[in-house]
């Protein structure tokens, strides 16, 4: 899967912003603690003044590792 | 909403193709439907054709005044159409429910796109919530039609406060909604003791089949601060189980899937007690919570997220955003087993007339 790579202040930039109707920017960390957004907000960005996120560099996504929540019964 | 209903004396079950021209200009295949046939649209006057193929025969049907009749239209009959097989169409009042006709006049302002096909599968999901006494007990849902993430985020019960915000990559599309699976979610803004602390159920209705390698993907709940109860409905690391927590995080119950992920899922809890909240999948039994750290005792404070689960007030789980496509969702009262039976065959019923049925 690839996604959007983000700079921190590009990551400030557009955190909780709104890309489209009813959609919002929702910056993450990947694997490396890289800030990302996805692909689908690029694409389906419609806000003029976020229309740069087309352009930022495109790399593999790694999800950032979490610890599992523990302690279900089965 | 305007429109017609479209009936016959003689063909009533029928297959029908029919065919509109307006007065107001142009042609509208209206497909093969079954007769009777609700064409809902402001735009339902004008000259109707429609053809039997089982006895071969073609049937006229004017509904209103042209603007300019003119001769033909008055002195026209239609010889090739005999008494005992002429239909006899009529035109009425338009039958479908007030609340449904709301949702879908929400659905088409926000930009979403609608058909006869989508507005009588709605038309028939409020009236059969209603005659079932189902739709009291619905708090939140989203039938996710229009195919636009304005459309998928409406709430069609009205209230304009539970309609999803979405954040991060989804897709919208007559499928429904999917998440991307790395950053996508809904936030419902439903909370805070708008459920009944041992009376809650909800549920989704996902159309594919996803394969989960991270732990605990969720496709919809909420956690608040540790404090039980939550509802979380999600898979395991190796999409071998599924995951039903209504109670502490730490004390959820887990059954084994059969592989598949897709279907109609159905939470409810119904009461304080131990063993007192189940999950449904295409309405059989998958999980019966068991353990004493089930036992409610307090009631939750902050939204349901879908396509993840709310973690603590307001963010969702690192890794677990789902990738499902999801035909519905909802938020309600605590259902017996009964009615969780009775509320599972009208969202199949509602998903396959839309094509995205899954059993």
């Amino acid at each position: 899967m690839e996604v959007r790579l983000l700079t921190i202040i590009q990551k400030e930039a557009i955190e909780g912003k709104q890309y489209a109707p009813s959609s919002y920017f929702n910056p993450i960390q990947d694997c490396n603690d890289e800030w990302i957004i996805s692909q689908q907000e690029c694409d389906n960005c419609v806000n003029p003044d976020y229309e740069w996120v087309k352009d930022l560099p495109v790399i593999e996504y790694c999800p950032k590792p979490v610890p599992p929540i523990t302690g279900d019964t089965i | 909403m305007a429109g017609i209903r479209i009936s016959s004396n003689n063909f009533n079950g029928k297959s029908v193709e029919i065919t509109f021209n307006p007065f107001s200009g142009g042609t509208i295949d209206l497909g093969t439907q079954t007769i009777p046939y609700d064409y809902i649209s402001s735009n339902y006057e004008g000259d109707y054709s429609m053809y039997i193929a089982e006895y071969n025969k073609t049937c006229p049907l004017r509904v209103g005044v042209p603007p300019s009749p003119t001769p033909s239209a008055t002195s026209s009959p239609t010889p090739s159409i005999t008494p005992t097989m002429t239909p006899t169409p009529t035109p009425s009042a338009p039958s479908i429910d007030p609340d449904a006709a709301a949702y879908l006049a929400d659905v088409v302002a926000s930009g979403g796109t609608t058909n006869p096909t989508i507005e009588a599968a709605v038309d028939t999901l409020f009236t059969d919530l209603k005659s079932n006494g189902l739709y009291s007990k619905m708090l939140a849902m989203y039938p996710y039609v229009g195919s636009t993430a304005a459309s998928h985020s409406i709430n069609a019960l009205g209230n304009k406060t539970y309609d999803i915000t979405w954040y991060g990559g989804m897709t919208h599309s007559v499928s429904g909604a999917t998440g991307n699976g790395s950053n996508g979610y809904g936030d419902t803004h439903f909370s805070n003791g708008l459920f009944t602390q041992n009376s809650l159920s909800s549920g989704y209705y996902q159309i594919n089949n996803t394969t989960e390698t991270l732990a605990d993907v969720s496709v919809m709940g909420v956690y608040d601060n540790n404090k039980p109860p939550i509802i979380q409905i999600s898979s395991d690391q190796n999409n071998s189980n599924y995951r039903l927590a209504f109670g502490n995080i730490g004390s959820r119950t887990s059954a084994s899937n059969s592989g598949n992920r897709n279907g109609n899922y159905i939470a409810t809890r119904t009461t304080s007690n131990t063993s007192s909240a189940f999950l449904y999948r295409n309405n059989n039994l998958e999980i019966t919570t068991t353990s004493d750290t089930y036992t409610s005792s307090g009631s939750l404070t902050s939204p349901v997220f879908v396509f993840n689960f709310n973690l603590n007030a307001g963010t969702p789980y690192g890794i677990s955003y789902s990738s499902a496509t999801l035909g519905f969702t909802f938020m309600g009262d605590g259902l017996s087993a009964s009615e969780v039976s009775t509320l599972d065959g009208i969202i199949n019923t509602f998903q396959t007339s839309l094509g995205r049925n899954t059993y």
